[in-house]
């Protein structure tokens, strides 16, 4: 199993694409320039989406060099070699959550102002952006092939923009760190939930024979 | 222990214009074993079948005595395809810490034995690699955990002759050790005749011959034959007939009887290519 792990986790920091980093990094130098005391929580979303959008990038090269058929031959259960990238995807987290500390560092020093909401929102962010993204694409990749997560995950990026969009303009950033205590909780539990959930209709797809 | 590391019987798959048809053939241990056919005639499909790639229509497949779904055979299987299955981006090194924590019976000391030997760099990326570098890494890896059964699936196609022949002398060291075999398909039935014990020719999805390499390279014959003396053969004394611009020539099973009984006909022997293009092309050339 740890094997297969390496592998997942290899693939995903020797296959970063260097346009979706270059996108990335200039988002990311665009809101800390223009957000303010929330560059850093805006910029950890955006370093979450990215960490969520690599980990199904790494698929197209699975397809290009046909490592499914070779892993299929291996003696690693359908439910094992899923699991492995289920579990690669969670180290990938902690690379999101790291990036989002530093991320938010950068605002306290630059405009010195410290909100524990608003770090909270961030390092909340950087988990389970990933797992959604992660969890929604990885079934309909094991599914459908890896270009139709592509297009679904514009779909979450879509709804994702939007939300934050509806902050800047309506009711502000500020807006975004009030919530009710325990909501982080229950986001937190409802992800895992979903991410779970996730994992056994991949698994389905994976062992699917033709 | 189960004399057979593969026993495959009646194996049938259906598709909308391809059919396996009551596919039926053994891998004894310690044999190599050939399986020859054309492009499309359902050699890997039959590789698949044996993987649990593929859902199998009907028939049984047996791995080391066990069905072939049985999880705990695959530690004992090494595959190579016909192309390398690793990342460019990946290094030898890289294969070794994937597979090292893959297989239980993984041997580091032999990889880097066959890795020097074959000359493959640890550290350089496979992107960089030649087709020849590549599949000779694909076979290290298939082997390095030392496993009773080999399957490859055109493993040595596109490769240039200095290669295969390097590869060949790899799989002869292989089954040495009389508890080992390999299942070998292949179209470049000049290999197949290098190293196998025993060929198994397949065809538009049957299995047309199974039978012992020696027995088909020192037994069989093509008669080659005018016309006027063709119709003098008995039907019964030849396989399959095929007329040429000028001849005739005829696949014989017993080319020294043949000699006896047809005084005034040349009787040549016939190579695995031959009596495979007399198979696959039947009366027509």
């Amino acid at each position: 199993m740890k094997g297969l792990i390496y592998k997942e986790f290899s693939v995903f920091y020797k296959s970063v694409d260097k346009k979706l980093l270059f996108i990335a990094g200039a988002a990311i130098v665009l809101l800390i320039c223009n957000a303010g005391a929330y560059a850093g929580l805006l910029a950890s979303i955006m370093l979450a989406i990215t960490v969520g959008m690599q980990n199904i990038m790494c698929f197209a090269f699975d397809e290009r060099s046909e490592w499914k058929k070779y892993q299929l031959a291996i003696p690693v259960s359908g439910f094992l070699a899923v699991s492995c990238k289920y579990i690669s995807v969670l180290c990938t987290v902690c690379l999101s959550l790291l990036g989002s500390i530093f991320l938010n560092l950068l605002p306290l020093i630059l405009f010195r102002s410290f909100d524990v909401s608003i770090w909270g929102l961030s390092i909340l962010s950087a988990v389970i952006v990933p797992m959604i993204w992660t969890g929604v694409c990885l079934p309909i990749t094991y599914w459908f092939g890896f270009q139709s997560a592509q297009i679904m995950g514009l779909f979450v990026f879509i709804p994702t923009f939007f939300l934050i969009k509806y902050f800047e303009d309506g009711p502000g950033f500020q807006a975004m760190t009030v919530f009710p205590p325990g909501c982080a909780a229950a986001a937190c539990l409802g992800v895992i939930v979903f991410y779970g959930i996730s994992l056994i209709i991949s698994v389905a797809g994976y062992e699917r024979k033709r | 222990m189960d004399e057979n590391n593969i026993l495959v019987q009646d194996l049938c798959k259906n598709y909308d214009n391809f059919s396996l048809r009551n596919v039926s053939f053994q891998v004894p241990r310690g044999r190599i074993v050939g399986f020859i056919g054309e492009n499309g005639a359902g050699k890997s499909t039959t590789i698949s079948l044996i993987l649990n790639e593929l859902k199998k229509d009907g028939g049984r497949i047996q791995l080391f005595g066990k069905d072939h779904t049985d999880f705990s055979v695959r530690e004992n299987i090494g595959i190579v395809f016909d192309n390398c299955n690793f990342h460019d981006f990946f290094t030898a090194r890289d294969m070794e810490k994937i597979l090292s924590g893959v297989y239980k019976s993984w041997d580091g000391a032999l990889y880097r034995q066959y890795l020097d030997r074959f000359q493959i760099p640890f550290t350089k990326t496979i992107g960089s690699f030649s087709k020849g570098m590549k599949m000779k890494l694909s076979i290290i890896c298939a082997m390095a955990h030392r496993p009773k059964l080999l399957i490859l699936d055109e493993a040595t196609t596109g490769l240039d002759p200095v290669v295969r022949d390097e590869i060949l002398d790899l799989f002869l060291e292989f089954i040495q050790d009389e508890e080992r075999s390999i299942f070998f398909s292949s179209h470049i039935t000049s290999d197949i005749q290098k190293i196998a014990d025993y060929v198994i020719l397949i065809h538009r999805g049957q299995i047309i011959f199974e039978e012992s390499k020696d027995e088909l390279i020192y037994n069989y014959g093509i008669i080659r034959c005018g016309k006027d003396k063709f119709a003098t053969l008995s039907p019964d004394d030849y396989l399959i007939s095929r007329e040429t611009k000028f001849s005739m020539e005829c696949l014989v099973r017993d080319r020294e009887s043949a000699k006896r009984n047809y005084k005034n006909v040349v009787v040549d022997p016939a190579s695995l290519e031959d009596i495979m293009l007399f198979y696959i092309k039947g009366g027509c050339l």
